[in-house]
């Protein structure tokens, strides 16, 4: 182990937390590294002082009275709220059936005149694209070329012309102009 | 654990239970409280929405911890929303890690002195600096214990450790033989 593994593991080495290989190991070191040792020695001294100032700093807090009594009366006042709503909803329904109905309605309503003025948003935006002339068109373009197979007979060497149909890609780009045919491999 | 159950089930005499779980944890939740938060009132009033949150919560706790670490693990996820309300606030540690340390004078090289600036001192850190060092140094707790109660890996416990203790070193001063130049820190 050296002083840069030692110093990753100084907080598990002084926990006991390390395997006992490891443990090991780190003992091993500190025995022949004085900085390693002094780094120990510090963080111990260091963490005594803290205990010891953290300890004094909280000193002679305690809970304050009634906080039994208030901890419940708050967890009577939360349930008491969540079913006093649910009671003045029900209350409400009762008395004003027509108006919950409207109510009910009118929030269905909204919520899909919203959806559906957010799709024919999109929709008008994209017409618009295509107006403007920045629509990207792709288009796949079937193209008849010809392979050359060459096969050995005895001394010879014959060649075969294969058909292959394969796909050209081609694009336009924003302003219209078309981009440059790129061949797309097919099966056979 | 017991206690606590049996504080929420429904038609048991609840405030009896509570109390118990008061007396058993209740100071030593809100000392470490303070140390978080800083404020005597605020930490009172942590330590009360921690006891409202347990009972509340009581039934998830499945008693593979000790009743103190599962109150203090609600007490910092409260301290949290604490600590997000004081985002707007800035932290002193960059300024403290430029400064030089602290020269000593005679009359203040006493322990005692420096243990009562170094508790001021954390006040000063990030809350999540602050976190790790109450927890280490205050609460005792190993690294893997740290990481499991604020959710985050051993790594960056160490990383924000090793931070903390370079910023609060810096408020000790060398005759105290705690920091002398040599270590890997």
């Amino acid at each position: 182990m050296n002083c840069h593994a030692f110093s990753d593991l100084l907080y598990e080495y002084l926990d006991g937390t390390l395997d006992a290989e490891v443990q090991a190991a780190a003992r091993q070191h500190l025995q022949h590294c004085d900085a390693c040792r002094h780094a120990l020695l510090r963080e111990q001294a260091f963490s005594n002082l803290m205990r010891q100032s953290l300890s004094q700093a909280a000193a002679g807090l305690s809970v304050r009275p009634g906080t039994r009594h208030r901890v419940l009366k708050a967890i009577e006042s939360r349930s008491t709220s969540v079913w006093a709503r649910l009671v003045a909803w029900k209350s409400f329904i009762l008395i004003r059936p027509g108006l919950a109905a409207a109510l009910l309605l009118g929030g269905v309503l909204l919520i899909f005149g919203t959806t559906f003025r957010h799709r024919s948003a999109q929709a008008d935006s994209l017409q618009g694209n295509e107006q403007n002339g920045l629509c990207t068109c792709v288009i796949d373009v079937p193209i008849q070329t010809q392979s050359h197979v060459f096969r050995r007979q005895g001394n010879t060497v014959v060649d075969s012309i294969v058909a292959d149909l394969s796909f050209a890609h081609a694009g336009l780009s924003e302003e219209g102009n078309q981009l440059p045919l790129r061949s797309r491999p097919t099966s056979r | 654990m017991a206690e606590a159950q049996r504080a929420c089930e429904p038609g048991k005499p609840a405030s009896i239970d509570l109390q118990v779980l008061i007396d058993s944890h209740g100071d030593r939740l809100l000392r470490s409280a303070f140390l978080l938060c800083g404020d005597r009132t605020e930490a009172q009033d942590l330590v009360q929405e921690t006891f409202l949150q347990a009972l509340i919560s009581v039934h998830r706790f499945r008693g593979e911890s000790a009743v103190y670490t599962w109150l203090h693990g609600i007490l910092l996820n409260l301290s949290h929303r604490h600590f997000r309300k004081q985002r707007h606030l800035l932290f002193e540690e960059e300024r403290i890690l430029k400064e030089p340390s602290i020269p000593t004078s005679p009359d203040q090289a006493d322990q005692s002195f420096y243990a009562n600036g170094l508790a001021v001192a954390v006040q000063k850190l990030s809350p999540e600096h602050r976190e790790v060092i109450v927890l280490r140094y205050y609460g005792n707790l190993k690294i893997e214990e740290i990481a499991e109660q604020t959710g985050v890996s051993k790594g960056t416990v160490k990383s924000r450790l090793h931070y903390a203790v370079r910023c609060l070193e810096k408020l000790i001063p060398r005759e105290m033989n705690l920091f002398v130049t040599g270590g890997t820190h």
